[in-house]
Order: C-alpha cells, then sequence, then structure tokens
C-alpha cells in the first residue's frame, strides 16, 4: 500500500472515530490477551512500544525497538476486528549501526464465546494475519480469563505459523517455522482505575517444524493505569533463563486511547 | 426483605457477585404483584453492570458506595461507554433498586 493510501486509510479511520465514544478493552497485561472485546461500533488505538536488550552474544551493545500501531473495532457484542497498520523495529548492533525495518501489516480477529465475570470461565477465539515484504505469518490463539472478586486471572495458549524470505533469487516466504507459546498473567485491580500483576511467558520456537528449539522463559511485574478515554500498560519482563542471540530484558508499553 | 438485605451487607450470599450486584430476585421479592417486565429490565441492567463495566474494570460492590457518589459515578462511567439509551436506562433502574436495598437494610 502506497503512503498516499495509507493517509487516506488513517483519515477514514480518524472520520468515523470522532463521532463516536468508546469503551476500552481492560488492558492489565501487554503479553496476555484478554477475553473482552469492544461493543459494537466502538472504536480504540493502541501504541505498543517494546524495548529488548542484553543479548547472549559477542555484541554488547545490541538493543532492539519494536512498534506497533493497532486500531480495534467492536463489530458485535461478541466480535472485534483490528488492523496493525505497520510494525517496524529499530535494531542497533555495534557491528551493524543502526538499522530500522518495517516487517508487517496485519488483521486480527476475536471472538468472545463466555464472560470471564458472569460465567464459570471466560474463554475467546483469536486469529491473525501478517504479511509483509519479506514474511507472512499465521497466529491462533486460545484466551481464557477469571474475574474472582478484584482478581484477574490469564491464560493464552499461542500458535503461531510463518514464512519469511530465504534471499534466495528473489523467493518469498518459503522459509517456514513456527512458535508456541504459553502466557500466564494474574492482575489486582487495587482501585478501579489502577492494576498490579504479572505476566508470565513461555515460547517454544519450531524451526521448519522440526523438533523445538530451547524455551525461553521470561516473568515480571506489569503495572495499568487507566485515565478517563486512556489508559497506559508496562509489563518489565526478565529472561528466567539464558538463550544465546536472545535478549534477557524486554520492556513492554501500551498505550490505548479511547475513541 | 430486610433479611436478605443485611445478609447482603454480611457477605453471606452464594457468589462473591452477587455481593458485589445482587440478584434480581432479591430486589423483586417484596413486590406485591409479579412484574416480568420490571424484573427482565432488572436482569438486563444487571448484566451490563456485570459485563460491560468490567470491559475497563472489575465491577465494584454497588454499595460499597452512597446514593451522593453514584450521582456523580454513574454519569461519568456512562460517559465513557457507548451503551444504548435502553442499556443506559436499565443500568440506572438496576443501581437505583440496589441502593433502595440498602437504605431498606439500614432503614
Amino acid at each position: 500500500m502506497s503512503l498516499h493510501a495509507w493517509l487516506r486509510f488513517l483519515v477514514i479511520l480518524t472520520s468515523v472515530a470522532i463521532a463516536r465514544t468508546s469503551l476500552a478493552d481492560q488492558g492489565m497485561w501487554t503479553y496476555l490477551r484478554t477475553v473482552n472485546v469492544l461493543a459494537p461500533g466502538e472504536m480504540e488505538y493502541e501504541q505498543f512500544v517494546t524495548a529488548k536488550w542484553d543479548y547472549d552474544d559477542d555484541d554488547d551493545g545490541k538493543y532492539q525497538f519494536d512498534f506497533r500501531h493497532e486500531f480495534e473495532f467492536g463489530i458485535t457484542d461478541n466480535f472485534q476486528m483490528a488492523v496493525y497498520l505497520a510494525d517496524w523495529r529499530v535494531k542497533h548492533s555495534d557491528s551493524d549501526g543502526t538499522v530500522t525495518e518495517f516487517r508487517t501489516s496485519a488483521l486480527e480477529f476475536k471472538y468472545k464465546f463466555s464472560d470471564p465475570v458472569t460465567d464459570p470461565i471466560g474463554f475467546a477465539g483469536y486469529g491473525e494475519v501478517k504479511i509483509g515484504s519479506e514474511k507472512f505469518a499465521l497466529e491462533g490463539k486460545a484466551l481464557f480469563q477469571k474475574t474472582i472478586d478484584r482478581w484477574n486471572f490469564g491464560y493464552n495458549f499461542v500458535l503461531e505459523a510463518e514464512w519469511e524470505d530465504n534471499g534466495a533469487n528473489g523467493a518469498r516466504y518459503v522459509n517456514s517455522k513456527g512458535k508456541i507459546a504459553n502466557y500466564l498473567g494474574v492482575a489486582y485491580q487495587v482501585v478501579p482505575s489502577f492494576s498490579v500483576g504479572a505476566e508470565i511467558l513461555a515460547i517454544t520456537p519450531i524451526p521448519d517444524w522440526a523438533g523445538t528449539d530451547t524455551t525461553r522463559f521470561y516473568a515480571g511485574p506489569a503495572l495499568s493505569y487507566r485515565g478517563r478515554g486512556w489508559y497506559i500498560t508496562t509489563t518489565f519482563e526478565v529472561g528466567l533463563n539464558r538463550v544465546p542471540g536472545v535478549e534477557r530484558f524486554q520492556l513492554r508499553t501500551i498505550f490505548g486511547i479511547d475513541f | 426483605m430486610v433479611l436478605l438485605a443485611a445478609n447482603l451487607s454480611l457477605g453471606c450470599v452464594a457468589t462473591s457477585w452477587d455481593r458485589v450486584a445482587p440478584p434480581v430476585e432479591m430486589l423483586v421479592l417484596g413486590d406485591a404483584i409479579d412484574d416480568s417486565e420490571r424484573k427482565a429490565a432488572l436482569e438486563r441492567g444487571r448484566m451490563v453492570y456485570l459485563v460491560d463495566c468490567s470491559k475497563c474494570h472489575v465491577p465494584e460492590p454497588i454499595l460499597a458506595y452512597s446514593v451522593q457518589d453514584w450521582g456523580h459515578i454513574l454519569p461519568e462511567m456512562i460517559e465513557e461507554t457507548s451503551l444504548t439509551a435502553e442499556q443506559e436506562a436499565d443500568l440506572r433502574r438496576y443501581v437505583e433498586s440496589v441502593l433502595q436495598l440498602g437504605a431498606d437494610a439500614a432503614g
């Protein structure tokens, strides 16, 4: 899509957005997805920023920032869609310098089957299609959540398949690999506008769909504050096991605005 | 009625959500006539309270706040939502009924 087309798309989205007020999805965590969906006609913008550093390799100066710009739309009482305009990143290493890369744009679908408050357990199915110049990916998630008094408990099972450019003869989407992830989260609502919690991540790469690489484990605290019409959530994740070439620390912040 | 209201304030009810948002049966138990329309509206209001409000925060116990507090809370929270006029009316009716239950218990 050209820059002009993107701008036109943004103008249309903004025009729709300013005509509405909205009720946001609950943002207690940054890696886990919650079960709730936006009400029909509602819209939310989410800005993701993820910093990654301390790679276990020879390059001490290595770090990376990932960015995501996401618009969510409520379609029906139980169904929402989202568009990631762009996933892009800034990578730095002492050997290669600083590189900025566009990765993918994406469509996301979430359907809520049961509610975390009124049903024994909240459950939603989630699908995502990502496409970029060098990458095509499909991701499915099973989202579980239960709210008990002021506590929220969440679990996500994630399965991702992706195809990347192998760089040979201009071939695209030929290198296939997968990923399985399990995310576990807990959050306590101190007051209605503020919650504290934690997230545990277990991520297992499946290169070439032939056996698995070492599972990377992360754990860390999550803080969320909600103002009127906006919220901010931050998670600091620490690697519990060292894997060569993989970052030890991740700091992810999501800033959401309701329209 | 008073005994049920007392139970609510002591937390001796079936589930924690019943303490947060009392079941409609408790609100209409004293009704002389069977008003199914009122019951249905209160049920809808309770679901709005438990399901829609929890998209942003865990639902708070209604009786933890005074009538005066709710006079500020409800308009502010409703402004944050896209509830329909009917949903808004159901929600107001439900919250007011619970507050009346609390007042009866205290009185």
